[in-house]
C-alpha cells in the first residue's frame, strides 16, 4: 500500500495527461500485493508450526514445538503466538520474532483450541478430555477459572463485545453460551451431531454453528438464542456423508461466510444474508480450519490429509495457490508482520 | 470388525480414553455395540425432547435419525431391516489398516449400503 500511496501522491502533482498512467501504476501496485503477512499454521502429527510469506506464498521457516500441536491462536500485536500441545498438556508461547518457544500456560489436560478475548488479556482454552473450558489471564499466566462444560468440547467462539464465549461439546451435540462475566452456562443449544466451529456474525446478530457429522451449519438467533434456521450442503457427485462442514469464517463485513467441508475437500461460500451457497471452492484434501489475511483479501485453508495449505482470493472466489506444509496441517493464524 | 480397542481416528481416542478411565481396557466390538446402542437411545431423547417408548421409536425409525460414533461419517438405520448403516473396521488387533467402504464402490443410496446384504438381494422382509 506504501508504494501505491506514493504513486498516486506524485500522479496527483503532474498534469492531467498523465492521470490514466498513474491509475494504471496504482492498479499494478495494489494487484501486486504489497503488503507481507506472515500464517503460522500447526502441524498435528508434524509436531511443528509452519511458517507462511503471504506476499512470497512460501514457506519460509518450520520450528519444531510440542506434541500434537492443534489451535493456535496470536496475542494483540501478534508477537507471541500461543499453541495447544494437546499430548503435553500445555500451551506453549511462540515467540514470533525469535521464532523459539519462550513459555508455557498450565492449560489443563489435552488442550485443542483456544481463543483471545476481544481485550487481548484473556484465554479461553477447550480441554478436550476434561470436558471443561479454562481461561487463563495472559499477563499472569494463571488459569483464573475452569467452566464445566458438555462431552468433548471443540469449538470456541466469542460475542464481537466479548459478553458471550460459545463452546460447542462434540458429543453432547450443544452449543454452551458462557457469560464472560460470571463465568456460567446461561444456554444450551441443541445442534446438528458434532458440533465443531462456532462464530458470532460481525454485528453480533447471530451465531453461525456447524456440526461435522449433521452436515449442517445451524444459525442461532443471538437474542432468544433459538436455531432459526439449518443450511445444508449439496456438491454433486459427493455422497452426504462425506459432506462435513467444519471450519467456519465471516468476511469483516460480514457479507460472506466461508465454511470448511472436510472430506467434500471443499470451501462453501455463503451469502450470509439470504444463506444462500454462491459456490464451492476445491481444495486440499480434508480441509479443517481457516484464516483470512488481516486485510481480508485471501483466506488460508489448513487441508489436513493433502498437507498443504489453500489460498483463495476472496474478490474473485478462486484458489490462486497451495502450499505444502508439515503433516496433518491444523491449525492457522496470520499475523500483521 | 465393528469396532476395535486400536481404533483411534475421528476422536475414537477420545472415547477409549474414557472408557479405559471407566473400565481399566481398551473398549472392544462389544462394549461399543451397547455404547451405540444407548447413544442411540440418548441421541433421541435429546432430539426429541421425550422419554415416551413410542415417540423414541418412531423418531429412531423415521427418517431424521442419524448418530456420530468415532467412524468418521455419520451413521443411520436402514429403514427395511432397521440395521444400523456403520463403516467396517479392517484390522489385525494391533492396528487399524483400513476402514470399509472402500474407494470407488458406488450406491444409490449410501456408499454404507455396499456392505451387508442390499435391500434388492434378499426375500427377507420386516415382521
Amino acid at each position: 500500500m506504501q508504494v501505491a500511496m506514493k504513486l498516486s501522491i506524485k500522479s496527483g502533482m503532474r498534469a492531467i495527461a498523465f492521470n490514466v498512467f498513474a491509475l494504471h501504476a496504482l492498479a499494478f501496485a495494489i494487484t501486486s500485493q504489497a503488503i507481507a503477512f506472515t500464517a503460522y499454521v500447526s502441524n498435528e502429527k508434524g509436531n511443528s508450526i509452519s511458517i507462511i510469506d503471504t506476499d512470497k506464498l512460501a514457506v519460509t521457516k518450520t520450528v519444531p514445538v510440542g506434541h500434537r500441536p492443534r489451535g493456535i491462536a496470536l496475542n494483540k500485536d501478534g508477537s507471541e503466538l500461543y499453541i495447544c500441545a494437546g499430548d503435553d498438556d500445555l500451551i506453549q508461547i511462540l515467540d514470533t520474532k525469535k521464532l523459539a518457544i519462550v513459555g508455557t500456560l498450565q492449560s489443563g489436560p489435552d488442550p485443542e483450541l483456544l481463543i483471545l478475548s476481544p481485550d487481548g488479556k484473556l484465554l479461553y482454552i477447550s480441554n478436550e478430555n476434561d470436558n471443561l473450558v479454562t481461561a487463563i489471564d495472559v499477563a499472569t499466566r494463571k488459569a483464573v477459572a475452569e467452566i464445566p462444560v458438555g462431552v468433548e468440547p471443540e469449538g470456541m467462539g466469542l460475542s464481537p463485545d466479548g459478553k458471550v464465549l460459545v463452546n460447542t461439546s462434540e458429543t453432547t451435540n450443544m452449543a454452551h453460551l458462557i457469560d464472560t462475566q460470571t463465568r456460567k452456562i446461561f444456554a444450551n443449544v441443541l445442534v446438528d451431531a458434532r458440533p465443531r466451529a462456532a462464530q458470532y456474525t460481525p454485528d453480533g446478530s447471530e451465531l453461525w454453528v456447524t456440526s461435522e457429522v449433521g452436515g449442517t451449519v445451524s444459525v442461532i438467533d443471538a437474542a432468544s438464542p433459538k436455531v432459526k434456521q439449518k443450511i445444508g450442503f449439496e456438491v454433486p457427485g459427493l455422497s452426504k456423508e462425506a459432506i462435513q462442514p467444519v471450519g467456519l469464517r465471516f468476511t469483516p463485513d460480514g457479507k460472506r461466510a466461508f465454511v470448511a467441508l472436510g472430506p467434500a475437500n471443499r470451501v462453501a461460500v455463503i451469502d450470509t444474508a439470504t444463506k444462500k451457497i454462491e459456490k464451492y471452492l476445491l481444495v486440499g484434501q480434508r480441509v479443517w480450519q481457516l484464516a483470512f489475511t488481516p486485510d481480508a483479501k485471501f483466506l488460508y485453508t489448513t487441508n489436513g490429509v493433502s498437507n498443504d495449505v489453500s489460498v483463495i482470493d476472496v474478490a474473485s472466489l478462486k484458489v490462486v495457490k497451495s502450499i505444502a506444509v508439515g503433516s496433518f496441517p491444523w491449525g492457522v493464524a496470520i499475523a500483521p508482520q | 470388525m465393528s469396532w476395535d480397542g486400536t481404533h483411534e481416528q475421528w476422536g475414537a481416542i477420545q472415547l477409549q480414553n474414557r472408557f479405559m478411565k471407566l473400565a481399566s481396557r481398551r473398549m472392544n466390538a462389544r462394549d461399543n455395540n451397547a455404547w451405540v446402542a444407548m447413544r442411540m437411545i440418548g441421541e433421541v431423547a435429546t432430539r426429541t425432547g421425550s422419554n415416551d417408548p413410542k415417540v423414541i421409536r418412531d423418531y429412531l425409525t423415521g427418517p431424521d435419525f442419524a448418530i456420530a460414533a468415532f467412524k468418521g461419517q455419520k451413521q443411520t438405520l436402514r429403514h427395511w431391516n432397521q440395521q444400523l448403516r456403520q463403516p467396517i473396521l479392517l484390522g489385525d488387533g494391533r492396528m487399524i489398516v483400513s476402514v470399509s467402504p472402500q474407494e470407488g464402490f458406488l450406491h444409490q443410496t449410501s456408499e454404507l449400503d455396499t456392505l451387508g446384504f442390499d435391500q434388492p438381494e434378499t426375500k427377507c422382509k420386516l415382521q
